[in-house]
């Protein structure tokens, strides 16, 4: 004679609806924290392409600084800006060559005369010649707002500098 | 009962496709990170480098002002012997006087014409066609694209120059007129100023400190010092066939010439020399022209500062001295090249 328990003959209603139960809480978690990791990748994402972007902007904005290069007896007040443009001769040490950055909508925009590059996605740009203590030019200075970021200030040198533009210690 | 299996494999299933799809946006959130930093380490190191590089660079132009004998410059100073030790700081410092040679700006013509320097120049060309190319193309610091058909190349870099001052008595008038018109923007102003040069010259023969502010006036702000009466070359470091070339200038009147540079050679590897030394061993009077050309102090100086492959080269300038105030420089130009 076959003995058999009651539970051994299969799952029980009550059962199969305790395992839903438990799956679908284990899947609503899952999907959860899913979209929690993703939308913290996201704006990770976001946060690295900006820092990077923004890198990148003062890798080239340096090193096109660097190619201006005006000879000592250019005159001293090399830079000149007016609302959106800022334009220093010199670039390549050649009188007719400028390097001009100019801001244009929400992009910062820098061409030396050859290529132009685009950097997008500033809510305001600010141009200006830097200037020491003594109020003498000596570079480019550039004010970045971004959306939701604190402002950021990149002070480039520029490759030459222009008779009693900077004293050395 | 047993149609209860696909659902709970479905939803293993869809558990499973999500953590792969969460692995995979970190994988690629490590990446990018990855190679976001490795960016900025590559260019934060790359601005440590420079910076170590201009503090080095700024070391040397700070012994340069502190020199205990700043009447003089010569291979004597204390710097030199400072450069011989930033080997074994792991920086390779080459120091060198640029303004102690001819000025391809500056030049006037008879010194290509009337001396042995007119070899330096190539076969085919004359002190005129230097003249003409300065006319056409304009000052510069780039002698080798400007002059190379000019100048032999051997003599380029060894006794020609793109930097210094312009002494306002050596000095070609048009170049000064150039000049003029670069630093104040002003063409008109630039021949008034040519002829009042012109007149100042014939009435006096030669300018002296004391007569600078005058002469330039309301332009003194935008012209000195770049317009001065400073002797111009250092005749601690000028080449010897410079030394030879000037002292033989005929309208300098200077007697055996050759042996006065003789003199001169020989004295500067003992002693500093000082202007009054320069006399004594010149033995001209001492307004004579040639002390507009020979003096002891250099202008310009380059420092070239290398540490592994990276190389900083800055040119320095030093303000001529007002009144007794120490020594002060001023940078021309600054290159990095990582």
């Amino acid at each position: 004679m076959i003995f058999c328990r009651r539970n051994e003959q299969g799952s029980t209603i009550l059962e199969v609806l305790i395992a839903l139960v438990i799956l679908t809480m284990l899947g609503m978690a899952t999907w959860h924290a899913a979209g929690v990791s993703l939308r913290l990748a996201g704006r990770l994402h976001e946060r690295v392409r900006a820092s990077s972007r923004l890198l990148q902007l003062d890798d080239a904005l340096r090193g096109l600084a660097g190619r201006v290069c005006p000879p000592y007896w250019a005159p001293s007040q090399l830079i000149k800006t007016d609302e959106n443009t800022l334009r220093v001769a010199y670039l390549d040490g050649d009188p007719a060559k400028n390097l001009i950055l100019a801001v244009q909508k929400d992009c910062l925009v820098m061409n030396d005369q050859k290529n132009i590059v685009r950097y997008p996605g500033f809510a305001s740009v600010e141009l200006s010649p830097a200037v020491d203590r003594e109020q003498r030019e000596f570079g480019i200075a550039v004010r970045l707002v971004q959306e939701g970021r604190q402002p950021v200030s990149i002070i480039v040198p520029i490759g030459g500098l222009p008779f009693r533009s900077r004293s050395t210690p | 009962m047993r149609e209860q299996k696909p659902c709970d494999g479905s939803t293993s299933i869809v558990a499973l496709a999500l953590l792969l799809l969460m692995t995979a946006v970190a994988v690629g959130g490590i990446l990018l990170l990855q190679g976001t930093l490795s960016y900025m380490k590559r260019s934060m190191s790359r601005q440590e480098l420079r910076l170590l590089l201009q503090t080095e660079a700024e070391r040397i132009v700070r012994l340069l002002a502190s020199d205990p004998t700043p009447e003089a410059d010569s291979p004597l100073d204390p710097v030199w012997e400072n450069i011989l030790d930033t080997g074994s700081r792991g920086f390779k410092v080459t120091l060198r006087d640029i303004s102690s040679r001819l000025n391809a700006n500056w030049v006037q013509k008879d010194i290509l014409q009337k001396t042995a320097l007119a070899e330096l120049l190539q076969p085919s060309s004359t002190a005129q066609d230097l003249q003409q190319r300065r006319e056409d193309r304009g000052l510069t610091t780039d002698l080798a694209s400007v002059y190379g058909d000019v100048i032999r190349e051997e003599a380029m870099s060894r006794y020609f120059t793109g930097y210094g001052y312009a002494n306002l008595n050596t000095t070609d008038e048009l170049a000064l007129q150039r000049l003029y018109a670069l630093r104040t923007g002003d063409e008109a102003g630039a021949e008034v100023f040519l002829t009042r040069w012109q007149h100042a010259l014939m009435q006096k023969r030669a300018l002296k400190r004391g007569d600078v502010k005058d002469f330039l006036g309301q332009d003194y702000a935008d012209l000195y010092p770049l317009m001065n009466v400073e002797p111009t070359f250092n005749v601690h470091f000028i080449e010897p066939l410079l030394l030879a070339g000037l002292l033989s200038l005929t309208e300098m009147k200077i007697q055996q010439p050759d042996q006065a540079a003789q003199r001169i050679l020989g004295a500067r590897d003992h002693v500093e020399l000082t202007m009054d030394a320069l006399r004594g061993l010149i033995g001209a009077a001492g307004d004579n022209k040639i002390y507009q050309y020979l003096g002891v102090m250099t202008w310009f100086w380059q420092v070239i500062v290398v540490r592994d492959a990276a190389q900083l080269r800055l040119i320095v300038a030093r303000i001529p001295p007002e009144d007794d105030a120490p020594p002060r420089f001023t940078m021309i130009e600054e290159g990095f090249v990582p």
